[in-house]
């Protein structure tokens, strides 16, 4: 149990906040780069808005890190340089916001609520008591009630718990990015090229806005989201893609493999799609691998092997798609074997 | 206790989640800028064309709309038409955000141009300094150089009947 416990909180401590930083920002001297970073943690990133300005990839935030560290550089306390975003942002840009007269009632709520709740249950237990005896409970009885005391104390311990529970966890600013690491990982790429990907997705789709029937970005931005496994936004992509004109059997088949991964089975949509793409170019691998799955799928393995079988005839003899179109028709066969 | 008390709590709960329903999807209204009612910070831009640089200064002695776009920025699009209305009553400085001149000049070229002059900020250094958050933003500046309201987002013509065109009027 404790030991559980131990490595749950080892493992939440080790999840360290990803950091947007970019090492030739940083300040040569480290004691400056340390307040630097200090500081930038406890600033909000105007554009994402819960994250801080060290942990968001926004230009702008990029440019507040700058300026940060120059004023830091040119001598700037602390306080200083925060009073100087301030000024300009308002409140809005500390993460936590300051205690003054307009956010007293944000401060005192939790306080407020929670001697709300303790009067209201005091007024209910007495209410109880009441009701069941008619009159006050016997000396006992009574003694076995918690007492203001006991609530008291109890309160005290659950509010002390809380801000420590918060000091140490807590960071109003962090907001993880867990997926961008998981790809890099599953595409074997850097965390800068999801990045990339993701900035250029994003500038197609600026485009699309002023250009919604550009049929060569709706297919960027069907490769992109694939790329990026979106594949609910891909298969949608490459549909106005298609219906725009580029309806080769490539696309049909990305849309196909992007539907039946969506999905998680080579659906009615999907199986249309590599039927398309089949019709186009007969020899189209991933469409006759993919309709072999949804026979398969359907439980008819003859009818799987036979797409597969035929399918790997028409690959060129060297291609990697022959040897696996006639595994999969291998293991089919031997699967129908009793 | 009465049994009606009972339902008390879950009154509270369809209540509070009544107001979260309502508020779902819906963006905040964006905080009003501190600026206001204080003299615009100090920037000088280099300028799209022309010698001079863009300063506080420059604008001073007469009510100027100061308007943060870019050729990048889908909403200035949407903007643009109304800048275009507004620039025949109205005195319009641009600052091109986050851009290259080529692209602002191209930009302005095929939909028009409502700025008198248009300053440069491709590194957001003006832009930090006067707190923007997105574009487009605006600043109604007095004569005086002191801001007298900020719209974040686009001016669309009903905000431009109802708070800016009124303002400026004052301002003259």
């Amino acid at each position: 149990m404790i030991r559980r416990l131990v490595l749950a909180l080892a493992l939440i401590f080790a999840a360290a906040p990803a950091f947007a930083f970019d090492p030739a920002e940083a300040l040569k001297d480290p004691v400056l780069e340390t307040r630097a970073r200090s500081i930038g943690e406890g600033l909000r990133c105007v554009v994402c808005q819960n994250q801080s300005i060290e942990e968001s990839n926004a230009d702008l935030a990029r440019a507040m890190r700058v300026l940060v560290r120059e004023r830091l550089a040119a001598g700037d306390s602390d306080s200083e340089v925060i009073g100087a975003l301030e000024a300009r942002y308002g409140d809005f840009i500390r993460l936590m916001p300051p205690l003054k007269a307009t956010t007293a009632l944000l401060w005192a709520a939790p306080a407020l609520l929670l001697v709300g709740g303790l009067v209201a249950w005091r007024r209910a237990f007495r209410a109880r008591a009441e009701a069941a005896g008619g009159a006050p409970l016997p000396p006992e009885e009574a003694a076995a009630q918690p007492g203001t005391t006991t609530l008291a104390i109890g309160a005290a311990i659950a509010v002390v718990a809380s801000v420590a529970v918060y000091a140490l966890l807590g960071h109003p600013g962090v907001a993880d990015q867990p997926i961008r690491p998981r790809l890099a990982e599953r595409l074997g790429v850097s965390e800068a090229a999801i990045d990339d990907m993701q900035r250029m997705a994003g500038e197609i789709e600026t485009r699309l806005e002023t250009h919604p029937d550009d049929a060569r970005a709706w297919l960027m931005l069907g490769r992109a989201d694939r790329y990026l496994g979106r594949h609910a936004e891909a298969a949608a992509a490459l549909r106005r893609a298609i219906a725009l004109g580029e309806a080769e059997a490539g696309v049909y088949a990305d849309l196909g493999e992007s539907l039946a991964i969506r999905d998680r089975r080579v659906g009615p949509e999907a199986e249309e799609a590599f039927a398309r793409a089949l019709a186009i170019a007969p020899d189209e691998p991933r469409a006759i691998f993919f309709l072999g799955v949804a026979r398969a799928e359907a439980g008819d393995l003859a009818a799987a092997a036979k797409i597969w079988r035929s399918g790997a005839a028409m690959q060129p003899a060297d291609s990697p798609w022959r040897r696996r179109l006639t595994l999969q028709a291998d293991r089919a066969e031997a699967a129908r074997k009793p | 206790m009465r049994r009606w008390k009972l339902w008390l709590p879950l009154l509270a709960f369809v209540v509070l989640l009544g107001g979260v329903a309502m508020r779902i999807g819906k963006t905040e209204p964006p905080l009003p800028s501190p600026l206001i009612g204080k003299p615009l910070p100090a920037f000088s831009l280099a300028l799209l064309d022309g010698e001079g640089r863009l300063t506080p200064e420059s604008l001073k002695g007469r009510a100027v709309l100061l308007n943060v776009f870019g050729s990048w920025c889908v909403a200035c699009v949407e903007e643009h038409p109304m800048l275009l209305e507004a620039a025949r009553s109205a005195e319009i400085v641009g600052i091109a955000w986050r851009d290259k001149p080529e692209d602002t000049r191209a930009w302005l070229a095929k939909r028009g141009n409502p700025y008198r002059t248009v300053g440069l900020d491709p590194d957001s250094r003006a832009a930090l300094d006067l707190g923007i958050t997105g574009a487009p933003e605006t600043f109604v500046v007095g004569p005086d150089g002191v801001v007298a309201d900020k719209i974040t987002g686009v001016i669309t013509p009903a905000l431009w009947r109802s708070r800016i065109a009124p303002l400026l009027e004052r301002l003259k």
